[in-house]
């Protein structure tokens, strides 16, 4: 494949499609923890508060 | 005047003006000039994270490796392709979170608060000030080389020139300034490399064409092993060789203090997603031009020079101008950032922290402007009269500051066990370990890359140091606080914390007293 040793190729082409993936992976994974955080954040807001008492 | 040189005159205005724009707004407190009011987003984190980090060594260090090894250059960059997505992954969210819950505005500062030892800063301070000076003369000394390529003017002046327009940016509009002209590189960079392989991969039939032609002069540049094999079976160089890059730049104090600007913990995802895009265009198109000169520039003298070469041999013109604005970007997006930190490290680290205690806002931001000054004025007088390789010195730099730092930012985050003496005993033991292995070569005899080397090191220094310490005894309920978020209203919480911080140290000291 493009002229490349076979070792060579399969040796260096994985990895930007690697680090892609990852990249999508942890962009999901934040996301849910981001909502998740979000809403737990306005559950506190609409319970009672220190300041309401 | 040439069309290449106006076009460069051009963006260096552009450069003065973006930090003329910034330095109202720097001058109103020291966190707007040292993190810019911590309000920035992903795009801009992503690209000034990458941009910072990639330096004059992508266009100078990397593409001479891959002119003088081939393909086996390229390990470098598969790990360089995902440093920024290991970086903001691991430390982003915790980082952003712990600094500000801290009050730090400085790497070094946010080591100290975390671990609660006026020693780790002073440690701290000095391995960043010397090699992060080390890592700006190799900048320095690109910029140098490039502007005399671009202009014909002598390597003394065109290093005036290039260092004197960061310096004005950069005293004059702080870390705002530094960001978004950071942002803007960054664009340049991808822009201007991926611009000129295009064209050289349309004269020379493509990838496929590129090898057979390299395979005629010597076809052990396309092993991953190194021109004639010289790295076969040297999985301990090569691994070091990717780990230098891809968790590396965890160790950077210039690049980490990112992570504790951004505007809230939801900025890390989208910062992924820029960094990962930008990284996967630009990372690997300065060494494919080093290949190219393999087979375009095979009598070349100086390696380093491949890019400012093959830019005027056969890329003429708007081209070149385009190219050599694109090193310049690289080596400029840098420069900043080191300089700022440094002088941050002099200013808040030193000064405030061990001189002045009461400094005001006003005094600090001019203390944090002169420290800047001075640190440039030292790279140039440095640069101009010591000129050693740029990739030397950047792997070098790279490789101590990575070893005597990550250990500890990671572990500020997710250890519950580290205290004061593990950190100190993995900055020294890793810092001093990169240093041997590089000054005596270790690694010919060995088969184990300096910064692997420096790596275990330091992972030992750690777990050896931890069980001689005390940890703070209120860092396991901040640490449960960075692992989970904030789990009262953020309106409420905010500052809160930062404002009981010191309190809560006195206490805590007071309660190992008694």
């Amino acid at each position: 494949m493009f002229n490349l040793p076979t070792d060579t190729f399969w040796m260096f082409a994985p990895w930007p499609f690697f680090w892609l993936g990852l990249a999508f992976f942890l962009y999901i994974k934040l996301k849910k923890e981001d909502e998740a955080e979000e809403r737990l954040i306005q559950n506190t807001d609409e319970g009672s508060s220190p300041i309401e008492g | 005047m040439k069309v290449d040189a106006i076009v460069f005159l051009v963006y260096l205005l552009g450069l003065l003006v973006v930090g003329i724009y910034f330095s109202r707004k720097a001058s109103k407190s020291v966190d707007n000039y040292l993190l810019g009011g911590r309000s920035l987003g992903p795009a801009v984190t992503a690209l000034t994270m990458q941009s910072s980090a990639m330096s004059g060594y992508m266009f100078m260090g990397g593409p001479a490796l891959a002119f003088q090894q081939g393909w086996y250059a390229l390990w470098y960059a598969f790990g360089d392709a995902g440093g920024a997505i290991v970086n903001l992954s691991v430390l982003g969210k915790r980082m952003r979170r712990m600094s500000e819950i801290l009050g730090a505005l400085s790497p070094i500062e946010y080591l100290e608060k975390r671990f609660d030892s006026p020693a780790i800063r002073i440690v701290g301070s000095v391995i960043s000030i010397i090699f992060l000076f080390g890592y700006v003369f190799a900048q320095f000394i690109a910029s140098g080389k490039a502007l005399e390529q671009l202009t014909g003017l002598p390597y003394s002046m065109a290093l005036l020139i290039g260092v004197g327009v960061i310096i004005s940016y950069t005293v004059t509009g702080g870390y705002l300034a530094v960001v978004w002209t950071d942002f803007i590189q960054g664009i340049i960079m991808v822009v201007g490399v991926v611009g000129i392989a295009i064209f050289g991969f349309i004269n020379l039939g493509g990838l496929s064409g590129l090898n057979e032609q390299i395979a005629q002069v010597d076809p052990s540049y396309l092993s991953p092993w190194g021109k004639d094999l010289a790295y076969v079976g040297q999985w301990g160089v090569v691994l070091g060789a990717v780990l230098i890059y891809s968790i590396g730049y965890m160790g950077l104090p210039h690049v980490v203090v990112r992570h504790m600007s951004m505007k809230s913990t939801k900025t890390v995802k989208g910062a992924i997603l820029y960094a990962a895009t930008w990284n996967q265009l630009f990372v690997f198109t300065p060494y494919l031009l080093g290949f190219m000169a393999i087979v375009l520039l095979p009598n070349l003298g100086d390696p380093e020079m491949v890019i400012p070469t093959l830019a005027y041999e056969f890329f003429p013109g708007i081209l070149a101008a385009i190219l050599l604005s694109a090193v310049m970007a690289a080596i400029m997006s840098t420069s900043d950032s080191i300089l700022m930190q440094a002088g941050t490290i002099l200013s808040r680290d030193i000064y405030l922290r061990f001189i002045d205690k009461n400094a005001s806002q006003n005094k600090m931001v001019s203390i944090s402007r002169l420290s800047i000054l001075a640190a440039g004025v030292v790279g140039v007088i440095v640069a101009i009269y010591q000129p050693p390789s740029v990739f030397g010195l950047v792997i070098f730099s790279f490789g101590v500051l990575g070893n005597s730092f990550m250990v500890p930012y990671v572990a500020s985050v997710y250890s519950k066990k580290a205290n004061k003496i593990g950190v100190l005993c993995a900055m020294i033991a890793g810092g001093v370990t990169n240093i041997i292995w590089t000054s005596m070569e270790l690694q010919d005899i060995t088969f184990l890359h300096p910064f692997l080397a420096g790596l275990i090191m330091s992972i030992l220094g750690m777990l050896v140091g931890n069980p001689f310490g005390k940890k703070p005894l209120w860092i396991d309920d901040v640490l449960n606080d960075v692992k989970n978020g904030y789990n009262v209203p953020y309106s409420l919480d905010k500052n809160v914390s930062r404002d009981l911080n010191p309190e809560a140290s006195n206490i805590s000291k007071y309660i190992d007293s008694k």
